[in-house]
């Protein structure tokens, strides 16, 4: 089984990460809106993969994967972004993400991001 | 997906429009001069956000407004803009009510005169981010 964690300050995106999750994937999902929210499940369900939002509230999706990775986060890292500018693609490479998927989320991302974890 | 699962997911934007325009409106009425950059950021956030969720619930015209917002907001703060007052406060203030008004009732705002409001209002902010900030 799967655990992911999805980091989004939208309600709406995360709901619809969540409706695109292969149905027998296995996977259960946590969500956080927020830096703290993210380091709190993070220490509490030990996810294998933390997909996060670029475009945060407090701090970008980068910058709070380094946080993770600073609190011990052992999981895979994936980056959510509409924003494929070579500056963000080459600051989440320096950081840890091992892909970046591009917005909007579907089911077909989704499930190879998901098998690209496993793997 | 299904059409529920579709309809769940445009109320679940609604309720997160809604939300996002009560704070704008309140960082708004602190006034025009005592917006803080930490109050710009928010805007911006808010409106990116937006734009991101939008776009997640195929809504084009809403995507549109709220990038364009997510967009001037951006160009305002390279310009080191201090406050709100004039043509930039107006256009941000007729953003969020009209933005307020659709979360409200989107059916009603994409089928009625709304729709080319919005339309209005998006062109106004993309021509606005090619002009020198006022004010």
């Amino acid at each position: 089984m799967t655990t992911i964690l999805i980091v989004d300050d939208s309600a709406t995106s995360r709901m619809l990460f969540k409706a695109h999750l292969p149905k027998d994937a296995g996977c259960v999902v946590h969500e956080a809106s927020d830096l703290a929210g993210a380091l709190r499940l993070a220490a509490e369900v030990r996810p294998d993969l933390v997909v996060l939002d670029y475009n945060m509230p407090d701090k970008n999706g980068v910058e709070i994967a380094r946080e993770l990775i600073a609190q011990g986060v052992k999981a895979k890292l994936a980056l959510l972004t509409a924003n494929t500018q070579a500056a963000v693609v080459e600051e989440a490479n320096d950081s840890g993400f091992f892909t970046i998927v591009e917005k909007p989320i579907t089911a077909a991302k989704l499930a190879r991001l998901i098998a690209e974890a496993a793997a | 997906m299904s059409e529920n699962g579709v309809a769940s997911l445009e109320r679940a934007f609604c309720g997160e429009c809604r939300e996002r325009m009560l704070r704008a409106q309140a960082i708004v009425e602190k006034g025009v001069a005592n917006l803080t950059v930490e109050d710009w950021n928010q805007l911006y956030q808010d409106f990116d956000s937006l734009y991101g969720a939008a776009r997640a619930v195929n809504l084009p015209d809403m995507e549109d407004l709220a990038r364009a917002m997510a967009s001037y907001m951006r160009f305002l703060k390279r310009r080191s803009f201090q406050g709100l007052g004039g043509p930039p406060g107006a256009l941000l203030q007729r953003t969020i009510t009209l933005t307020t008004r659709c979360a409200g009732a989107w059916n009603d705002c994409m089928q009625h005169a709304q729709v080319d409001e919005l339309r209005s209002l998006v062109a106004e902010l993309r021509a606005a981010v090619r002009k020198p900030a006022a004010g």
